[in-house]
């Protein structure tokens, strides 16, 4: 591979040598110039295969210039910096750049996989879907998936930061080519909030690609001159490296930033890498310029076809040649343009092979002077060299894509190919944009969308340079003028040549029709050729949607950016339909490759979801708690030496039970009702009846959806005729307290009700156990803790500890247990003042183990565990409290429905082991006989399980099969192929008359 | 028995004194120390409630998505039917009984709040910038003048935003005090 010699670059001064850039590819270290992206460098270098295709392996060299890249995909970097699918067209060249080729083993210009290409006909459109059938895909599977991609996933996960930014604009423009520096340039004088979008290393866009005098010099001076200027006005934000990805409603639009990648791993460190923009904009002007189109002709796939506007590029941009004998392959005028440009830089050997019927006297005249061999009314038959182009076979066209049989060879090393442009419509499509197909330039325009967008430049159809100058500034001033600013005087435009210049006179030549479609490539990276089309449409596959799954054409990393309007206009042809009819798959965000990294942003590590903390953590913390994530983080045990948590538990239950324990129950969700209505309110919305409940006291009370199910329970609290005190469980507050809202603000407005969610307002710590009351009556208080005067469901509100307290005689042990709640700027202090007061008495802290524990012991519902989403109140035995109440309620219509109340219903019910010491397993399903087979019938399942320190023995608790009606009886346990036997029994295992609750 | 002791702020415990309060040339995001603040619930349309409102605090009820200010008070827009009121902690218990005889016999609601939020103190020329991290508000200064109040997401949690002479403030529930300190010091990094 021998090095090209570099020309100068168009308009870069040749007295301003670029510096050296080394870099590795394949193991092998190169050199290229700074500014160079990768493919430039790889190409100067004069490396033609830079991978290979997907299915076939066949030799794959660069063939685009920018974001129309098929075949350039390399690996690049490793370990935390590891990416794949790099495109090398996008990538700028660093200091020590590693990148390796795709897809081939051990290397692209050696692959061992290339053997493929023998068995192409065996391998057409979805030949798995057909031959990887018996006995069933996944035999084949194992030997499909090490094969099947191009990159591969890095394993460790990404070293690299990422962020996101939110941010409004009067005018977004996406694309910073002629068009879009224009428009912002009228925009920003303006006054406007402009933002300017170009996913370019620098603005330009396909400008930088052309010999094209502006104002007398070099284009690439008057995007200088006007970036400066941009960059001074305050109110325009210049986003370079910023890829707009998706348009969604409202014109929100979502744009990634590559802030650091040019610098390579080592420039990244400590910075931020990628930054995803958050978009809002009043008005959205899409400069998004043109991709132009492969010609389609046999073998068009090999190393050293390139699309004629990306040997531009390289010779004009990067001053790289990428051939010595050129043959320029196209249907219009514009890759003209290449066959000029390379005699400017000194190219001898040149020819342009065209497949119209005739062309203007000028152009013929002006090839002829240059000495430039001309075929007019010719196509390509078929190109030699399978590793590099060494020649082109021509013959005549006969018209319609038919090629004559006699053919003459033309020696070359690099074609340069174009079947016209495809404007990039497809942040306008995905905006809801429609589009329709315009004969005399052959591409699919731009018609109308109702969002507030313009498209402009070659992305509208107008290919040429004064034209996307002319409607960049006209969109500026009609964005303007539309959002009330004053546009100013209409300046002077910049002089530039004549559109006529840029006509493209196109004759579309879709195919060539007289050779083998199987060896016309259509989608470069999937190798989805001609006749994969004419297959799929054979099959009946005849939608557009359809024939792209079917022969996967545009699915791949490139989206069919080269070859989706082929595949289009082909289908077109084979049905004989118009173009539009066939119409464009739909187009999806991101429109470029985004790295997950920018999407995710900071929500990853602990970040990744917020959690709540309770304000006595440090204390928590000091007594050695291991915690648990519940949404708050909590205490699940407090382990004292070597315990484990199994002895930790049970420690702390003995504790509880035989003296006092102290538990954080701060985030048991508190909701103030307040209101002359208030009792009518949650007389609405809870099954029980409130409105009976005196000031002072306390209900516990069940919540249902309209439907009769179960969704919540918790202690309701009257302190007065008009106030009450609802407590949630700590992980449905938010969703019940929202529910309260709906219910007042959609359901019942009339009803003069105010809620508040207190939770955070107040800290508490419980204390349970027998000697509870020696504990709080320790402190000053203006409340009377003696037996008889505060007993349990008892509110009080008093003073404690010499700050407002209020203080709840509820209990989840079964124990006698003080609620005690201050606000909660005194609550880790309370915590510790507690703790210090208990000491006495051996007080212990005790976690969420303990309390499950202990709450099971004493058969207490835990929603959501021991209820499912079809539990309604009568399955759980409350029949009775329902048939008292009178008033209706959220649910009531739903309970008497026969379903509700039929046999055969799973009821809450108690359960222990027949064998003491074998625990039963929580999610066991009850089932009808005791063999250990499957499958059988399920009549419920064990919800709660536990050794219960207490009783010595395994308990649990269940939702079972008319379990009401069941007691005694011995039922069997099916888990994990086993099947364990426990009797059914009522749910208070422990302290069933309440003696200790009552004490 | 002692008196129960109260706390300031709690940031503190959650994150080391060397990172927080951020003290960057361009920005600077510290804790507001425990403040007092009263939600106030009643009809907005009601010329009686509002001016009941305005006798106990001194201070003008703001219109939507904006706050009002006195020496001490500051009485934000906080929906459609609803205020709230900062206030020294000192002056806490003050003003919510000023609002609860002032209101009495309307159908209001008057709450103390004060230890159920954390608030934010953000200042400098990268304020809006890391604020448009967590939040999708539009904080051009044309768009959010001084006394703009508005309830919104911050980092994925409910949070009211406004704008005074100095800055910014922001409030939170206080339980997400441990996750917000480590998110605003992973966010303010990149203008260290």
């Amino acid at each position: 591979m021998k090095p090209y010699e570099r020309v100068p670059a168009f308009g870069h001064p040749t007295n301003e040598p670029r510096p050296k850039v080394r870099f590795i590819f394949d193991g092998k270290s190169y050199e290229g110039l700074e500014g160079d992206t990768l493919a430039a460098a790889l190409l100067a270098n004069g490396i033609g295969i830079v991978g290979r295709s997907f299915k076939l392996h066949r030799p794959r060299g660069i063939m685009g210039g920018g974001v129309e890249e098929t075949n350039g995909l390399l690996q690049l970097e490793s370990g935390p910096f590891d990416e794949p699918n790099v495109r090398a067209t996008m990538m700028p060249l660093y200091q020590g750049l590693k990148a390796s080729s795709q897809n081939a083993w051990p290397n692209a210009q050696h692959d061992v996989l290339g053997v493929m290409d023998r068995f192409a006909k065996l391998l057409p459109a979805s030949f798995y879907y057909k031959s990887m059938m018996w006995p069933n895909w996944h035999f084949y599977e194992r030997f499909v998936r090490p094969i099947a991609g191009l990159g591969k996933a890095p394993i460790l996960p990404d070293a690299q930061r990422y962020h996101k930014r939110n941010v409004h604009c009067d005018l977004l423009i996406v694309g910073g080519g002629p068009a879009g520096l224009s428009a912002a340039l009228v925009a920003g004088r303006a006054g406007l909030r402009v933002i300017l979008a170009d996913d370019r290393e620098q603005y330009g866009g396909s400008l930088l690609a052309e010999r094209f005098i502006i104002n007398g010099a070099p284009g690439g001076q008057w995007v200088a001159n006007t970036v400066t200027t941009l960059e001074q006005m305050p109110n325009v934000q210049l986003l370079p490296r910023t890829s707009v990805s998706g348009y969604y409603e409202n014109n929100f639009l979502a744009a990634a930033q590559r802030v650091t990648n040019h610098f390579g791993p080592q420039g990244q460190r400590g910075k931020l890498r990628e930054r995803l923009w958050r978009i809002r904009a009043q008005s959205v002007v899409l400069a998004t310029g043109a991709i132009e189109r492969p010609l389609v002709f046999s073998n068009n796939d090999r190393p050293g076809v390139m699309l004629a506007s990306a040997v531009r590029l390289y010779v004009n941009r990067f001053g790289v040649v990428p051939g010595s004998s050129v043959v320029v392959a196209t249907n219009n005028d514009e890759a003209y343009r290449t066959a000029f440009d390379l005699h400017a830089v000194g190219v001898k050997a040149l020819t342009v092979v065209d497949t119209r019927a005739s062309v203007a006297a000028e152009l013929v005249r002006d090839v002829k002077t240059k000495g430039i061999q001309h075929f007019v009314g010719y196509g390509i038959s078929d190109v030699l060299g399978a590793r590099k182009v060494r020649a082109v076979k021509i013959s005549r066209h006969l018209g319609e894509g038919t090629l004559a049989a006699t053919t003459t060879t033309v020696k070359c090393d690099l074609i340069a190919m174009s079947s016209g442009w495809s404007p990039t419509i497809h942040l306008y499509s995905q905006a809801g944009g429609t589009l329709q197909y315009k004969e005399g330039i052959g591409c699919l325009v731009p018609l109308a969308c109702a969002q507030a967008v313009r498209v402009i430049g070659a992305a509208n159809g107008r290919f040429s340079l004064p034209e996307c100058i002319e409607d960049g500034v006209d969109a500026g001033r009609a964005v303007a003028t539309e959002l009330g600013a004053k546009p100013g005087a209409p300046g002077e435009l910049p002089t530039t040549h004549a559109a006529s210049r840029e006509a493209m006179r196109i004759e579309p030549f879709w195919y060539t029709r007289s050779a083998r479609t199987d060896k016309q490539w259509l989608d470069f990276q999937y190798d989805v050729k001609v006749s994969d089309i004419e297959l799929a449409m054979r099959e009946n596959f005849v939608s557009v949607e359809h024939v792209k799954r079917y022969t996967t054409g545009g699915m791949s990393v490139d989206q069919g950016k080269s070859s989706n309007f082929n595949i289009l206009a082909i289908m077109a042809e084979l049905s004989g339909q118009p173009i539009v009819r066939v119409g464009t798959t739909r187009f999806r965000p991101p429109y470029q490759p985004v790295t997950i990294g920018a999407f995710a942003a900071n929500t990853v590590g602990e970040l990744y979801a917020p959690w709540q903390t309770l304000h006595a953590a440090s204390s928590h913390a000091g007594s050695k708690a291991h915690f648990g994530d519940y949404g708050w983080r909590r205490p699940e045990y407090y382990p004292q030496g070597q315990e484990d948590i199994i002895a930790a538990t049970r420690r702390e239950v003995f504790v509880v039970r035989n003296g006092v324990g102290m538990f954080d129950g701060s985030p048991l969700g508190k909701i103030e009702v307040r209101g002359p209505d208030a009792a009518t309110f949650l007389n609405r919305v809870y099954v029980n009846n409130l409105a009976s409940l005196k000031p002072g006291f306390a209900r516990y009370a069940m919540l249902t959806n309209d439907n009769g199910v179960l969704i919540d329970d918790g202690v309701v609290v009257r302190l007065a005729d008009d106030h009450y005190l609802v407590h949630a469980t700590s992980g449905a507050v938010g969703r019940v307290f929202l529910l309260f809202e709906e219910y007042l603000q959609c359901e019942w407005p009339g009803l003069r009700v105010h809620i508040n969610n207190v939770t955070t307002q107040w800290a508490n710590v419980t204390v349970s156990g027998p000697k509870a009351r020696l504990v709080v009556q320790k402190f000053e208080s203006d409340i009377d803790f003696s037996v008889g005067r505060f007993a349990h469901m008892h509110f009080r509100s008093g003073t404690f500890a010499g700050v407002p307290v209020r203080i709840l005689r509820a209990s989840f042990t079964g124990e006698v247990t003080y609620e005690i709640s201050v606000a909660s700027r005194y609550g880790k202090s309370l915590w510790d003042s507690i703790a210090s007061a208990g000491e006495e008495y051996g007080i212990a802290p005790y976690g969420i183990e303990a309390l499950e524990v202990m709450r099971a012991e004493k058969g207490y519902l835990h929603v959501g565990a021991d209820t499912d989403g079809n539990s309604n109140p009568l399955d759980i035995g409350w029949a009775k409290i329902i048939e008292k109440k009178t008033d209706d309620f959220i649910g009531r219509r739903s309970l008497q429905r026969c379903a509700d109340h039929a046999a055969g219903r799973l009821e809450f019910v108690g359960l222990e082991s027949l064998q003491p010491k074998t625990p039963l397993p929580v999610g066991g399903h009850f089932v009808d006989d005791a063999s250990p087979t499957i499958p059988k019938a399920s009549a419920g399942y064990v919800t709660t399980a536990c050794m219960s320190p207490m009783l010595n023995k395994a308990i649990g608790l269940g939702i079972l099969r008319d379990g009401a009606s069941r007691m005694g009886e011995v039922v069997s346990i099916y888990a994990r192929g086993k099947i364990t036997v426990a009797r059914v029994v009522p749910t208070t295992h422990f302290d069933p008359k309440g003696e200790r609750l009552n004490g | 028995m002692d008196k129960l002791v109260t706390r300031s702020t709690v940031s503190s415990q959650f994150v080391d004194a060397n990172i927080f309060p951020v003290h960057a040339s361009s920005l600077q995001i510290s804790e507001l120390p425990l403040g007092g603040i009263i939600r106030i619930q009643g009809s907005s349309k009601d010329a009686a409630f509002r001016s009941a409102v305005k006798a106990a605090l001194a201070v003008d009820v703001p219109p939507p998505e904006n706050s009002t200010s006195s020496a001490d008070v500051r009485l934000a827009w906080a929906g459609p039917n609803e205020f709230l009121c900062f206030c020294p902690l000192a002056t806490e218990m003050k003003y919510e009984q000023r609002l609860s005889r002032a209101l009495v016999g309307h159908f209001a609601t008057v709450t103390l709040v004060s230890d159920s939020r954390l608030g934010l103190q953000i200042t400098g020329t990268q304020a809006a910038s890391f604020l448009s991290k967590g939040c999708a508000i539009d904080l051009h200064a044309a768009s959010f003048g001084i006394g703009h109040t508005v309830t919104t997401r911050f980092a994925g949690l409910p949070a009211m935003l406004l704008r005074d002479e100095d800055g910014y403030v922001i409030y939170f529930d206080i339980g997400y005090v441990e996750f917000l300190m480590k998110w605003v010091v992973d966010g303010a990094e990149e203008f260290l």
